[in-house]
């Protein structure tokens, strides 16, 4: 049988945290036998469909000054409205295991779009190859029309070659800084020239503007096209090393052990880039559950807000509100801020931002109100804290969500509310001698002690 | 050097029934009162085309190279016989002749990287192209100061921290406004946990967490009673860069120890229709820049403040299919200050017939600016902070 701590921390890496039902559903089981139910039962590829995939520029072509603020208030609603959909995928447990793929998909093979019917079909490539092999991955994505457009190699001809796909596909997607050079950027470039879109976003390759001439990539030489240049980066240990690096920076740890990232590289070698074989040996491996690993990851704040929703059973009781939410907190899904994507691992850190996270629990659950005791509230005592403080309860109505604390409290009648609470939300790292020290005897409430402990910079870490 | 200790000079009153955890005591603030010089840092990201910018209108390979882009006689403001400004930046011409703007033109470094990524890092680090180095120049500098430092050393005015600014042990202060970021970090429950956490120290990662909140909440205390409401009467343009340069002159005349402030301005990556793009971010900047600095001015600051303006690199000299221009090497910088010593340009305009694959190659390495700065304006040995391209320019 699998240890409590162990579920807890597979949960927390190959999905989105504690998850009642899930723990439930998997408890009793070896460890081999609970990957592999997760990833034959919880791993549906659902597509997006909030979006009519034939909506068109077309559609959104305003006449008049008024028309046209509508049409942009349309197109951003149905912004908001994609995003809340992923985000509800992200919260759905039943498929946790492909939304943690896709999630962290989309933060390697950045891309995003302004053009919503794009936006959406690019999620659903990354759904649809989540776990496939790398090749029809990388193929697929660098057809997609959102990434044709954002790393303008729709604008890569012949007469004038465009190196920005071709520089990133090396040095973000598949090789890594330092395994390439600049002629190799060069000569990929003339590769991908006349990969382009038509229409609504419908993959053509256009022979006109293809450069047909002899190349020379990373040593070889060759009449290449874009697949061969993908073929090619796939050959090279570094582009194994490269997606296995990317891979444990995600789910293990941010500090590197050269032996297991070389384990999940040889993986991906032996297994012809077959990502589904990969991620189960990851998961399958003695030592992902080094002490070392776990409760060793900051949450993204996506992560954060998952794991609220998911162990409160609470939801953002709109799209807008939700959206604003995650410009607060610096992640939007499918908005990443450049080709670089979202800021890894402890970078989230600093100051500002970790006050706001720490503040995020009693402002999403409780109104902002953290300490439900006056007596400790220093404010009081402050004309000018309390105005802030007002005004600050003022504006967390603009992001709180929606709960039942009855329900939740129900959950915890019987046993020692602390103990419990502490082990879902921490996986026990929380010494009890500091729990006892920051709790009171007479905070009987499951709702007080649980806001307190998710307010804990403990709760940053899954 | 001297430093005054926070502990026994700032009012406690302020921090009213807040205790501090032990790691915190002995923390000092940075040089008050004896030396006010501080660095201001504007970083332009995506790669501002410098050529747009400092034009070469006098040069006929500019316009061949450039049939769309080329900026016409008439829409730049003259400089010296080969070179103009263009025209959207009148704001900052005054400044140029009068000796407060110097001009350094094909900044760059040896074996140019043109990923925004690399490059950006490059430069904020400070490093070689060909070493990786994750600690900022800035945040070296930092390092360099003994004992405990205070978190606003060095400020950063927006929501995320650059690399720039993060050293080997020190970190700097991010925030977007003072007075907010102060009634943020008073919240009594945290105080009582990061005061609870100094019996704990094995879990490395938590601790950073809990030390990077008492640190906050000390810095926002100190600010805030330095500050003490001052506002800037002076109307600057309605753009995110406007507002970060006004609190930061509002901050300088604060005096809160800070000795350098980094603020940035984004949307110069023009592979597409760069002319009206790039035309209208470089009217905000230099119109942003010149109620800066008058603001400075009023207040007598300008002699005590340095601005550099930078990019992570320039645009290639020959236009697109697009009408715009991909990732390119060399690139001007923008020295501003009330204490120059040299006026106009530092160098002479590139003549683009000397170019390495369609790219300017560079005459000034970016981190001779840096040394410059670092010994004659930050008192800082450069050899302590850099590791290489240690050479003194002559314009402080």
């Amino acid at each position: 049988m699998m240890d409590q701590q162990h579920v807890l921390h597979l949960l927390n890496r190959i999905g989105f945290g504690y998850h009642p039902k899930l723990v439930q559903l998997l408890s009793k089981q070896s460890r081999n036998e609970t990957v592999q139910q997760l990833f034959l039962e919880f791993n549906k590829s659902i597509p997006l469909q909030v979006i009519d995939d034939q909506l068109s520029k077309a559609d959104f072509k305003s006449t008049t000054p008024e028309d046209r603020k509508e049409k942009k208030e349309q197109i951003k609603e149905l912004t908001h409205t994609l995003n809340a959909a992923w985000f509800a995928q992200i919260c759905d447990f039943q498929n946790v295991v492909r939304n943690r793929m896709v999630y962290f998909w989309f933060n390697h093979f950045v891309c995003k779009s302004s053009n919503i019917v794009f936006a959406q079909r690019y999620h659903n490539i990354l759904m649809e190859h989540a776990f496939d092999n790398l090749a029809s991955l990388t193929i697929a994505v660098s057809q997609s029309a959102a990434m044709l457009s954002y790393l303008n190699n729709r604008q890569n001809r012949k007469e004038a070659p465009n190196e920005n796909f071709a520089r990133e596909l090396l040095e973000l997607y598949l090789l890594g800084h330092g395994n390439y050079s600049e002629l190799d950027v060069k000569e990929a470039a003339r590769a991908f020239t006349g990969w382009r879109f038509i229409g609504n976003g419908v993959f053509q390759f256009r022979s006109t503007d293809h450069d047909h001439g002899i190349k020379t990539f990373l040593g070889q030489t060759g009449n290449f096209n874009g697949y061969d240049i993908i073929s090619i980066c796939l050959q090279q240990q570094a582009c194994a090393h490269h997606i296995a690096k990317s891979i444990y920076l995600h789910f293990v740890n941010d500090e590197v052990n050269d032996d297991e990232v070389n384990q999940v590289a040889q993986k991906l070698l032996k297994s012809n880039y077959n990502i589904y074989e990969t991620m189960k040996f990851l998961f399958n491996s003695d030592w992902f559950y080094r002490e070392e690993h776990i409760q060793q990851k900051l949450k993204t704040p996506i992560q954060l807000l998952a794991t609220v929703a998911n162990t409160f059973n609470a939801v953002p009781t709109s799209n807008d509100k939700l959206w604003k939410l995650q410009n607060l907190l610096d992640e939007v899904i499918m908005y990443p801020p450049n080709v670089g994507g979202f800021p890894k691992g402890m970078a989230w850190i600093d100051s500002a931002s970790l006050i706001q996270r720490l503040r995020l629990p009693s402002m999403l659950l409780n109104g902002g109100i953290l300490n439900m005791d006056m007596e400790q509230d220093a404010a009081a005592e402050d004309p000018y804290m309390m105005q802030h403080k007002l005004q600050y309860q003022k504006n967390v109505s603009r992001y709180e969500w929606q709960m039942d604390w009855k329900k939740f409290e129900a959950n915890f009648v019987e046993g020692n509310k602390l103990e419990k609470l502490s082990f879902i939300l921490f996986n026990n790292a929380l010494s009890t001698e500091v729990l006892s020290s920051l709790f009171t005897i007479h905070e009987n409430s499951a709702k007080v002690i649980a806001l307190k402990l998710i307010s804990l910079p403990e709760f940053q870490m899954c | 050097m001297k430093r005054r200790t926070f502990l026994t000079n700032t009012g406690l009153a302020v921090l009213g029934s807040m205790t501090f955890p032990n790691f915190l005591k002995g923390i000092k603030l940075g040089d008050e009162l004896d030396d006010r010089r501080a660095l201001v840092v504007i970083q332009l990201g995506g790669g501002n085309d410098g050529l747009n910018m400092i034009v070469p209108f006098a040069n006929d390979i500019y316009y061949r190279e450039r049939p769309t882009l080329s900026l016409g006689k008439a829409e730049v403001l003259k400089l010296n016989d080969d070179s103009g400004l263009n025209a959207q930046m009148a704001a900052l011409l005054p400044f140029y002749h009068n000796g407060e703007m110097l001009i350094i033109n094909d900044v760059g470094y040896p074996e140019p990287d043109r990923s925004h990524f690399r490059s950006m890092d490059i430069w904020q680090s400070g490093s070689a192209s060909n070493e990786r180095i994750n600690t900022g120049w800035l945040g070296r500098f930092a390092d360099q100061v003994e004992g405990p430092l205070a978190k606003h050393h060095l400020l950063e005015l927006n929501d995320k921290l650059s690399l720039a600014v993060k050293g080997k042990t020190y970190k700097a202060l991010a925030f977007q406004n003072a007075n907010n970021f102060y009634h943020t970090t008073r919240e009594p429950f945290f105080t009582d946990a990061a005061t609870m956490h100094q019996h704990q120290h094995d879990h490395h990662k938590v601790s950073y967490l809990y030390h990077t909140l008492a640190d906050a909440q000390l810095s926002a205390a100190a600010i805030k009673e330095k500050l003490n409401f001052q506002h800037s009467s002076f109307i600057y343009p309605k753009e995110p860069l406007a507002n970060q340069l006004k609190h930061v002159a509002e901050l300088i005349q604060a005096y809160i120890g800070t000795k350098a402030y980094y603020v940035g301005m984004s949307g110069f990556d023009t592979h597409v229709q760069q002319k009206g793009i790039q035309n209208k971010r470089l009217k905000s900047l230099a119109e942003s820049l010149a109620v800066f600095i008058s603001d400075l001015k009023r207040n007598k600051n300008f002699d005590n403040t340095l601005v550099m303006v930078f990019s992570e690199f320039g645009r290639r000299v020959k236009e697109n299919a697009a009408g715009g221009t991909d990732h390119g090497t060399a690139n001007n910088v923008l020295l501003l200050g009330g204490q120059l010593k040299k006026k106009g340009m530092l160098n002479d305009i590139n003549n683009l017939s000397d170019l390495d694959e369609g790219d300017l190659k560079y005459k000034v390495d970016f981190r001779n600016i840096y040394a410059t700065i670092l010994d004659r304006w930050l008192d800082t040995p450069a050899s302590n902070v850099l590791s290489g391209g240690i050479n003194y320019l002559n314009f402080i």
